[in-house]
């Protein structure tokens, strides 16, 4: 990060390279089209280049960069550019999620359950579980105390725990 | 959440005393049946070649901003500018003498220079918390100093202050523009850049009836807080880092 600071190209080589295909699944999670995620990384790589005079050294790059992925999703709803999956797990007419999950029925599912979720809760959800961010880290990421994100996690569990209720036989350990 | 450690259900891995509470608690084992039937799709996928158009639009835009702009850069200008009003306008109009009317002015000129550098400056969210209190405290004072008698008189003040607060809030709103929107930051932004207004009638407008400064005081700063916070809303941002 600090080498990219100062403007050096291979190092935002390598930054993109460790964490383009991360964000990428994040933001296909969260919106439900993959290819609006791949215009929603790009828009992050660009804020990364432009908004890297706000990034405070010392911090992790991980979750200023899940900042900015959140904010371009958060930016992009409010433009209305979100389609929304439905409740079978399709997520537009000639859009589907790509064959790559290793339970492509199960996939669906969550897919479908998280996005009947509110955003804020899908994010904290799918930052912790799908892109393993910590507690902590997630907080950063969104501006909010670690007992917040927390609360928003919870309740976004227990709302997929409704919604996929009868897809596992509660296997707790 | 009534049990108090339903949040050890989320962890990847749990020690074995929550194991053993695991097997008390039903709250608990349904909140770790969920987490893991989530984890079960968590499989990342692989990196699609349609990114490679993202990364070559990241490298042009280095290409075209090699050197990274920090943040109080912006917040220069800005100070620069409500430091030119503050002075200026106050010598060239005149100014009252009274403690009062200084304490006032410093208030909100305090609020003018924290609430600008805190809606600008990455993290730190207590300080925009600060600068509303900030904006609080001047508020209080200003009236703390009005009189119950005497008329509103005319809209001049209110005028005055709409004009002087063209410049901060553009800048403003420029340097908001640079980063992602945040309700918080823009409202803390809105009330700097009125401020200095606020602070140059405090010294100069002799009116200190509490009509006429909550008219033509008070609340042309809250329209224009208000205001500017809306219009960096429906603003775009040119980067979207918080």
């Amino acid at each position: 990060m600090e080498r990219f600071s100062h403007g050096d190209s291979a190092a935002l080589d390598a930054l993109f390279r460790r964490h383009s295909g991360a964000v990428h699944g994040y933001l296909r999670r969260l919106t439900g089209s993959p290819a609006l995620a791949e215009d929603l990384v790009q828009q992050t790589f660009i804020s990364v280049v432009r908004g890297r005079g706000r990034y405070q050294k010392g911090a992790k790059f991980k979750p200023w960069l899940y900042a900015i992925a959140t904010n371009a999703a958060r930016d992009s709803h409010r433009r209305g550019r979100f389609e929304r999956v439905t409740a079978d797990g399709t997520v537009g007419a000639s859009e589907t999620v790509d064959p790559i999950e290793k339970d492509e029925g199960l996939n669906r599912q969550v897919q479908a359950a998280l996005a009947q979720l509110p955003g804020p809760q899908r994010e904290a959800i799918v930052l912790h579980r799908f892109e393993g961010l910590s507690f902590g880290e997630i907080a950063q990421a969104t501006g909010l105390s670690e007992s917040a994100v927390k609360v928003r996690a919870h309740r976004g569990y227990e709302k997929l725990r409704e919604l996929l209720k009868g897809l596992w036989k509660g296997d707790a350990s | 959440m009534s049990c108090p450690r339903i949040t050890e259900a989320f962890e990847a891995d749990i020690s074995a005393d929550y194991e053993a509470h695991l097997k008390t608690c039903a709250e608990c084992r349904e909140a770790r049946a969920a987490y893991l039937a989530v984890g079960k799709a968590s499989v990342a996928p692989p990196r699609p070649a349609g990114l490679e158009a993202a990364r070559a639009a990241a490298q042009e835009e280095l290409k075209r901003q090699p050197v990274a702009r920090p943040w109080w850069v912006m917040g220069l200008v800005l100070l620069g500018v409500d430091a030119m009003l503050a002075v200026a306008l106050p010598v060239w109009m005149g100014m009252r003498s009274d403690i009062h009317a200084w304490v006032s002015a410093v208030l909100w000129w305090g609020l003018a220079v924290g609430g600008s550098l805190a809606a600008l400056a990455p993290g730190r969210a207590w300080s925009r918390w600060a600068a509303l209190g900030m904006g609080a405290l001047a508020l209080a004072v200003t009236f703390l100093g009005a009189t119950a008698s005497g008329t509103a008189g005319a809209a001049t003040c209110a005028q005055l202050e709409l004009f002087v607060s063209v410049l901060p809030v553009v800048v403003t709103l420029a340097a908001m523009m640079q980063f992602a929107f945040d309700p918080l930051r823009a409202a803390v932004a809105g009330a700097a850049a009125a401020a200095v207004g606020v602070g140059v009638l405090s010294i100069h407008c002799p009116n200190t009836a509490f009509a006429h400064l909550a008219m033509f005081h008070l609340a042309p700063w809250l329209a224009v807080t208000v205001l500017a916070a809306a219009i960096r809303r429906a603003l775009p941002s040119r980067s979207l880092a918080p």
